[in-house]
């Protein structure tokens, strides 16, 4: 199985330790992770994990959104990470592309208003909190899932 | 004509709004309106957003909703094109003439 995890704009602190929490729970699971993003959300991950140890490739969002768009690329499961509009219309788009009912990950100042917005355009599972620097609540609602296999399968 | 959205000569008409907001002006100020779903390719261009996903078009122009992950929707407006409007109308989900 594969999981693309779909991360925004690197300016909200608690994206990448929750992209890493995220990967390393899939990949306990068996499941492949790879990290879609632009240049300088993909270099924080790159700097983060250099060894792979939970994700195991990157893919520059645009070249990913061609490669589903063109269905040269598949994924089991979708992690859209949101702190943003545009995070959502991305996550949007890859669930249309890719007909998965994704997982939105929505944090930041306005996680509440766009968590509704999330909910109001996409057929998907929504994990929130209002977290700038402290990931620990999201974390929480990461663990409390449980297995995300089990997730898949549902 | 056709090309690469960066290098043709293009207004912006709405920045860093939302993909709503963007839609929303589109369809009220377009001519005629085209909706496609989002992987869709118009001048060179992957068009991102909560399907369906509108585009307009007038005698002289197109105009669309171009994404950017950090900034936002941007309404783009766009010389007119025949051959990106043939291929519209055979892409379209939908037709709404004004």
């Amino acid at each position: 199985m594969k999981a693309l995890l779909l991360l925004g704009c690197p300016e909200v602190a608690v994206q990448t330790g929750l992209a890493l929490y995220v990967a390393h729970k899939l990949k306990s699971e068996g499941i492949k992770t790879v990290g879609v993003g632009t240049a300088s959300t993909l270099g924080l991950m790159a700097v983060a994990d250099p060894q792979h140890a939970y994700i195991d490739s990157l893919i520059n969002l645009d070249r990913c959104i061609d490669l589903l768009a063109d269905h040269k690329a598949h994924a089991d499961i979708v992690f859209g990470f949101i702190h943003k509009d545009s995070g959502i219309q991305y996550l949007a788009s890859v669930a249309a592309m890719t007909d998965i009912t994704p997982v939105a990950i929505v944090f930041g100042r306005d996680a509440e208003d766009l968590s509704s917005e999330v909910e109001r355009s996409i057929h998907c599972k929504i994990l929130w909190a209002k977290a700038v620097h402290n990931p620990i609540e999201l974390k929480k609602k990461i663990d409390e899932v449980g297995l995300w296999a089990a997730v898949l399968k549902k | 004509m056709g090309g690469c959205i960066e290098k043709m000569n293009y207004e912006i008409l709405l920045r860093n709004v939302s993909f709503k907001e963007s839609s929303e002006y589109i369809t009220k100020n377009a001519q005629e309106i085209y909706y496609v779903e989002p992987g869709y390719k118009i001048f060179d261009k992957r068009l991102i957003g909560t399907p369906p996903i509108p585009i307009g078009v007038g005698q002289d122009y197109i105009i669309l909703t171009y994404v950017k992950p950090c900034y936002g929707s941007f309404v783009l407006k766009l010389p007119r094109d025949e051959n990106e409007i043939n291929k519209l109308k055979t892409a379209q989900l939908k037709q709404q003439k004004r």
